[in-house]
């Protein structure tokens, strides 16, 4: 395995395994209930086409 | 009426292990190593990961949040979320394709997904031990299969594996979403990452090959990751990694729509989407990339990793990947001989059992969630009526195998309606239900915020992408699957047949025409369509330039078609003195030391094809590549013109079923239709 073969084996691993950790740390992360800040889009009433 | 207190997920957990079993498939350790390999190795990754960035998981949050979305409004499937997104009386009809498509790959995956189930017991007890090259592995499957009787004698083992993977979908389809997907996904999911990385870890942990020292894992792994930049001057190459993308999330099927429905209005899609796609990630690019290429490359070293690499994902995981476990060193444990390799192969193919039953059953789902919640069947009636009809269209799958059925649902199912599919709703979301009220919809009970720029990435890249590659598979695949045969340069083909020797003295050696070979009605049409072909020599591309090429008819192609079957089945065939001077594939070449005698007739079609697929191109050139392919193709081509026709029936029919069910659905509920706010908004 080349230097360059490493570095896109070690990069693309490192990637994503970087992504799952900080997607399951998120998830499992201990939150305060939730407060929803944003409002519900508003109905669509009016876009009848 | 159906309820509408409505089935919930019973955790985040549950739904995230239920998408990313949906998205983890066979393609994830077959498809993405194979493609990887073979188009450019490590430097493959750049375009994979920019097509992940710019439309792999734009397309994850844009039907997670079209999921939600339409549940809150009463709906499950896309032809009502179609309706949420744009008030037309017409976009509904569209939404279909996300209830046909995912019955018209179930159709096929299940049957597929049985032959996981048998290999796993084939291994275990060693039924196979005695096929010891590719071409007997390869006779193996095709005996399975029932092309040949070497084996097997008829269908009933592979049918009798197919009821039970059928009845197993079944019975996670009775028990319904939280019992039923949420708990098979919750333990299925878990032991599938186990025995990947128990895989992964006996790849990385073989010795070196005795025979040949280079033949060793790390250099395994440099043939799967140094990278080839030049490679990604080619178009195509970027095309593929986008298509693997594509085809690894399970987006564009409508199984996620309808799993996000199941979620609470204020139930997050943000970081649940993104965590869906990269435990997909996770599998196919740490798991599925550490364990068939390294290992094939160990036991059959650089010559045949060509051919292995470009080899199709069947045959890798059903032809390749026996041989390797196969070989693989007998472990003594207390005392006793433990051949692991029967150990090993079985978890391999329990590992693909478990990525393929947790896709079937999402496949089924919108369909039963059709029935149930818009149709207002109970949820039993609604499994029986889907488990009856698949039941019955699965029977061709099965019985005509070997006549081009399966793929042909795989073009319909697998690629054509996943690409319109996720085309329609990628720009319904962006510019019909408006930017940004898809955006204030996406973030609403959201647990991270997405990047600001994904407003244009989702808006104006995503659909550019999508239709890009929607234009650039219906050039390349489209017209040879829905006309066979139906490709340029016949003439030069022709003119080519009846020119053999004089054209190519460096290659070959002086023989007749290879027109000869042809039986007599494929010689007349050759000739017929020869003698109309015009070319003069042309010095700005060093060869010769057509300059007359009438059309060629239906009649005479199918001869031609037909004459190249033939040729298939002749036992001398490489003997001939035009294919003494090419260089055959290494597998070819040990194949031709063995024992001439024990040649069965698939072995005689696979050498002939190997043979033919490696002279032609020489003699051809790479401008006819494309009319070799269609020459070799003769498996899918005019014997099986009955057989394709059917099956196009029968997805028509399918389909006008489906939209008569709209239509009554249309009717039934129109209060659900008309609603003009979300269920949980209302006081």
């Amino acid at each position: 395995m080349t230097a360059e073969g490493w570095a896109v084996f070690l990069g693309s691993w490192a990637l994503i395994i970087a992504l799952n950790a900080f997607c399951f740390y998120k998830l499992f992360a201990e939150k305060p209930a939730k407060e929803i800040t944003t409002c519900p889009p508003p109905p669509d009433a009016d876009r009848e086409a | 009426m159906p309820d509408e207190s409505r089935e919930r997920w019973s955790s985040k957990l549950g739904i995230i292990l239920a998408v990313a079993g949906s998205a983890v498939g066979l393609g994830n350790f077959l498809r993405f190593p194979a493609k990887a390999a073979a188009n450019g190795g490590g430097a493959f990754m750049i375009p994979y990961l920019v097509a992940l960035v710019l439309f792999g998981i734009p397309l994850m949050w844009i039907e997670w949040t079209t999921g939600r979305y339409g549940g809150a409004f009463g709906h499950r499937t896309a032809p009502g979320m179609f309706h949420r997104l744009w008030r037309h009386r017409a976009i509904k009809y569209f939404g279909l394709i996300g209830i046909f498509g995912p019955i018209v790959i179930f159709i096929y995956y299940t049957y597929i997904e049985s032959w996981t189930l048998g290999y796993a017991f084939f291994s275990l007890f060693g039924e196979y031990a005695g096929a010891t090259h590719q071409a007997a592995m390869k006779g193996f499957l095709q005996s399975y299969q029932g092309l040949n009787q070497t084996h097997f004698h008829g269908l009933a083992v592979a049918y009798a594996f197919f009821l039970a993977t059928f009845l197993a979908n079944c019975w996670v389809l009775f028990r319904g979403i939280t019992k039923g997907i949420e708990w098979l996904c919750k333990w299925a999911m878990p032991l599938l990452f186990a025995i990947a990385v128990i895989l992964a870890i006996r790849v990385l942990t073989l010795p070196p090959n005795p025979a040949n020292p280079g033949q060793n894992i790390l250099n395994g792994l440099g043939y799967m990751w140094n990278p080839d930049f030049s490679a990604l001057k080619n178009p195509d190459v970027w095309l593929e990694a986008a298509g693997q993308i594509f085809f690894t999330l399970s987006v564009g099927i409508g199984v996620i729509l309808t799993y996000a429905s199941y979620l609470s209005r204020r139930d997050d899609v943000v970081l649940s989407g993104l965590t869906g796609a990269s435990t997909n990630e996770l599998a196919e690019v740490i798991l599925g990339g550490t364990i068939i290429i390294p290992a094939a490359f160990l036991f059959f070293g650089q010559a045949e990793m060509a051919d292995i690499a470009k080899s199709s994902p069947f045959d890798l995981g059903f032809v390749t990947m026996p041989l390797i476990f196969e070989r693989l060193p007998v472990l003594n444990l207390f005392g006793a001989a433990l051949p692991t390799g029967n150990l090993f192969g079985a978890l391999w193919f329990l590992l693909l059992f478990l990525a393929g039953i947790t896709s079937s059953v999402s496949l089924a789902q919108p369909a039963v969630a059709f029935l149930k919640d818009e149709l207002g069947i109970t949820k039993r009636k609604a499994a029986i009526l889907f488990i009856v009809v698949t039941f019955i269209l699965c029977q061709p799958v099965i019985l005509f195998y070997g006549h081009g059925v399966l793929g042909e649902l795989d073009f319909w199912g697998g690629t054509f309606c996943l690409v319109l599919f996720a085309t329609i709703e990628t720009i319904l979301f962006g510019w019909f239900f408006g930017i940004d009220r898809a955006w204030t919809e996406m973030h609403y009970g959201a647990d991270i915020r997405v990047p600001r720029l994904y407003r244009y990435v989702i808006k104006f890249v995503t659909p550019i992408f999508l239709l890009v590659i929607l234009a650039a598979w219906f050039l390349q695949t489209g017209p040879p699957t829905l006309r066979p045969g139906n490709v340029s340069d016949w003439g030069g083909l022709c003119a080519k047949l009846r020119a053999w020797y004089a054209s190519s003295p460096r290659v070959f050696r002086e023989g007749p025409p290879m027109v000869e070979f042809l039986p007599g009605k494929a010689q007349d049409a050759v000739n017929q369509v020869a003698q109309g072909y015009k070319s003069r020599w042309d010095d700005t591309i060093g060869g010769p330039r057509m300059v007359q090429d009438p059309p060629i008819k239906w009649e005479q192609k199918s001869a031609i078609l037909a004459g190249f079957n033939q040729l298939l089945e002749k036992p001398d065939l490489f003997e001939q003195p035009h294919f003494e001077d090419i260089r055959l594939p290494g597998s070819v070449q040990r194949f031709l030391r063995t024992d001439r005698a024990k040649w069965s007739k698939e072995d005689i079609q696979w050498l002939n094809r190997a043979v033919l697929e490696t002279a032609l191109p020489m003699h051809f050139g790479p401008r006819r590549a494309k009319i070799v392919e269609v020459v070799l193709m003769v498996d899918v081509a005019d014997p099986d013109r009955p057989y394709i026709l059917g099956t196009r029936i029968m997805l028509l029919v399918l389909l006008l079923g489906l939209f008569v069910g709209l239509q009554v659905a249309w009717h039934k509920r129109r209060d659900v239709w008309d609603r003009t706010e979300p269920l949980e908004d209302q006081p």
